[in-house]
């Protein structure tokens, strides 16, 4: 098909190249998009308020600044950014807010982190999502959030 | 290991007036479609590394779902373009095509 002057006949570079440019540009626009915004949410607030996590086979244990602990509930203020230090006793667990997005690993021996700001107030689930024995399934807690 | 020699490419495709000036062309239409998304893609940089007053919590929640949005509309456009020059080049090509009957037989 194609001649000693490398024209092949019906071919249309404008149109092959356009093509192949768009779709990197859209991919590396993707990319870039994704990795900004992965670094914006990532970055914990200052201002903060740390509470420890605590996974076991089946229930949450929630522990405040103050030294106060909550078993099955959580009860958070509107507006106000939690850095939450997640941690398991036993097996690997995942502590999920599914509301909020909040997703982290409950590894045995390690404290993983992960944070966000309640701006909704109302009761939200708390759930293991990763399966962790019989009653995985009932791995529940509740999150109060108020204003 | 395939090595792309685009010196070889560029060289045989402007020997010709027309190859030049489709080259051109190519590069305009390219500026147009990069030009706005490097410059979009600038915006939250610029943005982030002159917010640097008070405090700005960042409501996770929404940042991720927004981000959702924008990577779907990016999948569809790219599922659409790819699409559509297949079905472009498959129109083009297809065995009715008079103009495509010029090639030479293996006979």
């Amino acid at each position: 098909m194609s001649s000693h002057t490398g024209e092949h006949k019906g071919s249309h570079y404008t149109l092959e190249w356009l093509y192949v440019a768009a779709v990197i540009a859209l991919l590396g626009y993707a990319s870039v998009d994704a990795w900004i915004v992965e670094k914006k949410i990532d970055e914990i607030p200052a201002s903060a308020i740390t509470i420890k996590v605590v996974a076991q086979q089946w229930f949450w244990t929630f522990e405040h600044p103050d030294g106060k602990k909550e078993v099955g509930e959580l009860h958070l203020k509107v507006g106000q950014a939690y850095r939450f230090e997640i941690t398991s006793k036993d097996v690997i667990h995942s502590f999920n807010v599914p509301f909020y997005l909040s997703l982290m690993d409950a590894v045995p021996g390690r404290i993983n982190k992960t944070w966000f700001m309640a701006d909704a107030p109302g009761e939200f689930l708390i759930q293991c999502r990763e399966y962790c024995g019989l009653l995985h399934y009932q791995m529940r807690a509740t999150l109060y959030v108020e204003a | 290991m395939i090595v792309i020699n685009l010196s070889r490419i560029f060289k045989y495709r402007i020997k010709s007036p027309k190859s030049r000036s489709r080259l051109l062309i190519s590069i305009k239409l390219l500026s147009l479609v990069l030009g706005p998304l490097f410059i979009g893609s600038l915006i939250p940089i610029l943005d982030s590394a002159f917010a640097q007053g008070a405090e700005d919590l960042v409501n996770r929640r929404i940042e991720i779902w927004n981000e959702f949005y924008r990577l779907m509309i990016v999948a569809l456009v790219v599922g659409t373009i790819v699409q559509g020059f297949i079905i472009y080049i498959v129109f083009k090509f297809r065995e009715k095509t008079v103009k495509q009957k010029e090639v030479p037989s293996q006979q």
